[in-house]
């Protein structure tokens, strides 16, 4: 109600300039209506972290944070307090709150393959702070057709902040400035700027490929078909002469790793299957040494369900418990499919070093039952 | 009624009643059938059911502070918007379990979502599963709720009962375990013979 309400207001307070200097410019002050949209932001932004959707990591994030503030020069990060936040949703999707707050969702940071991509987006979002685009866009809000469409946007997760112009994309005048300072950002800090538009052809490839419908400006195609054209434009007007900077992609992948397998997780509770298997296979060529990597695959090939799917599962399973014999989570999986199959003496022994690994397991009730009815 | 529970009910009412065809809140207490004649159970008096609709709604003082829904879902069919999943035959209790939970879970509307409990429970004689569930709403205030489901046949009958977790949930839990002691699924003759759907 107090989003509408000052939605409303901000939209009610008649004639007032949209052209406002950067950030950057000396002598920037905050506007009244600014501050009262920074208000409302860290508000809304309070409520959202409450919710427990930011991704727990201090290390990633300190290392997210590094990145931004190698892109940006001092009078910015004097001006706007940046910081870089991760969020739980495998949706792809990032956004700025107008006091500098960006959130990355993990959807997006998983399919990343570099930190130039990373620093293209952050480059990207941080442009809306500096260029003060959520102010600017709230005094072009002159129509309430405008407005009911903004009030009503249903978008998932983001809970509080869905009443942002930033969580649903700015105007395309707006994007496109967005594209050409992260650029001019991107080249400045030494990055390739020829990753700047392979991360969003990639990203639209991934999405084809997994003909899934995302609801946020950074999951349709219009937008990342704009970005894909912005970037490659002004590569080939004022950048193609660049010799190639830095990717850092093996630093970008180790950070991030986590991350991945994290995403994976949350695309296979959401049925979306060949996001999680992308997801799944990234982890597991990142790390092959972990047990989660075979582990997740085989939960995948289990719930995607099919003739051969048990038997999928049963490999990935035994692949990871080779790996790592004390990781409880393929014990249960295996001596869930053997006791389906009527291999009671196959289940029971692998429920029997479940529970051995996991005395306390949150299961523990179901597995007994399973246990009780494997003697009989 | 006190002054709030009545302006909860009339503001739920205007939600639920924007068009005059629209579902409609009715007094829910003693058995219900629902029209596909699916099941039964004994709805405590005092409380409300949204009438009009092809799931259960019930509430005693609106559905913003406690509700108890029934609903049943078709293996191979889609569950809702936040998944992609589907149930099963042959499905273990806890293996539907992990669907509805990541159902849930995936859901937008419950953010930060926690697995208080996942265990074995019995509906109508008939092993299934309950989960216990602690999240926030889309205002960030903090429910609770607990899921029943049992597969029989090709359906899952699922009791869902959410409250906010700072008194109203702890203060229906016992009403709710009554009502689902009542819980009877309807043989699938019984029930063709009986109603539509």
């Amino acid at each position: 109600m107090r989003r509408l309400v000052g939605t409303v207001a901000l939209a009610a307070t008649g004639c007032v300039t949209t052209a406002l200097p950067p950030a950057t410019a000396s002598g920037f002050r905050l506007e009244d209506d600014e501050r009262s949209l920074w208000r409302q932001a860290e508000e809304a932004e309070e409520q959202f972290e409450s919710g427990g959707v930011v991704y727990p990591d201090a290390d990633l994030e300190a290392y997210l944070n590094d990145v931004a503030r190698r892109l940006e020069p001092p009078e910015a990060l004097a001006a706007i307090p940046f910081r870089i936040r991760v969020v739980r949703n495998p949706y792809l999707n990032a956004f700025t709150l107008p006091n500098g707050r960006i959130y990355l969702h993990t959807g997006m940071l998983a399919r990343m393959e570099n930190e130039a991509q990373l620093a293209t987006l952050l480059g990207h979002e941080m442009t809306h702070a500096t260029h003060r685009h959520a102010v600017r866009e709230r005094r072009n809000l002159k129509n309430k057709a405008a407005l009911a469409v903004g009030l009503n946007s249903i978008l998932p997760g983001v809970g509080s902040l869905a009443g942002f112009s930033a969580v649903r994309g700015y105007s395309r005048e707006m994007e496109s400035e967005a594209d050409d300072t992260a650029m001019r950002l991107l080249a400045n800090a030494g990055y390739d700027v020829r990753e700047a538009p392979k991360l969003f052809a990639h990203l639209k490839e991934q999405l084809s490929e997994e003909k899934q419908s995302e609801p946020f400006f950074f999951g349709t195609h219009p937008a990342l078909d704009d970005r894909v054209e912005n970037y490659r434009r002004l590569i080939e007007l004022q950048y193609g002469h660049r010799p190639a900077g830095m990717t850092n992609a093996q630093v970008f992948l180790q950070r991030t790793r986590e991350v991945v397998h994290e995403n994976a997780v949350l695309d296979l509770r959401a049925g979306r299957f060949v996001a999680a298997e992308r997801g799944a296979r990234k982890y597991a060529a990142l790390d092959p040494s972990a047990a989660r990597g075979p582990f997740l695959l085989g939960e995948l090939s289990r719930q995607r369900g099919g003739e051969t799917a048990a038997e999928a599962a049963l490999t990935e399973y035994r692949r990871a418990v080779a790996l790592d014999a004390s990781y409880p989570e393929p014990y249960r999986a295996i001596g869930l499919i053997l006791y389906k199959r009527g291999d009671k003496a196959g289940a029971r022994e692998a429920f029997d070093k479940y529970l051995s690994l996991v005395p306390q397991a949150a299961d523990r009730a179901y597995i007994e039952q399973y246990l009780g009815s494997s003697t009989r | 009624m006190s002054a709030t529970r009545k302006s909860l009910w009339t503001l739920a009412a205007i939600l639920t009643t924007a068009c005059a065809s629209g579902p409609r809140w009715v007094a829910a207490g003693g058995t219900y059938m629902p029209p596909s004649s699916r099941y039964t159970m004994q709805l405590p008096q005092g409380w409300k059911r949204l009438e009009g609709q092809d799931w259960l709604l019930t509430s005693r003082d609106g559905p913003f502070l406690q509700s108890l829904s029934v609903r049943i879902i078709e293996v191979d069919k889609p569950i809702g918007n936040s998944t992609k999943k589907v149930l099963a035959r042959g499905m273990l209790p806890q293996e539907a379990a992990e669907v509805i939970q990541d159902a849930i879970a995936s859901s937008p509307r419950m953010q930060g979502m926690k697995l208080l409990e996942n265990a074995p429970a019995e509906l109508d004689g008939r092993s299934g599963f309950k989960l216990v569930l602690g999240y926030k709403d889309e205002d960030g205030l903090k429910m609770k709720a607990v899921v029943y489901g049992v597969l029989a046949g090709d359906s899952l009958y699922q009791l869902t009962y959410r409250a906010p977790e700072r008194y109203y949930f702890e203060h229906d839990l016992a009403t709710v375990e009554q009502v689902r002691a009542t819980f009877r699924i309807m043989q699938p003759a019984a029930a063709q013979a009986r109603g539509a759907n």
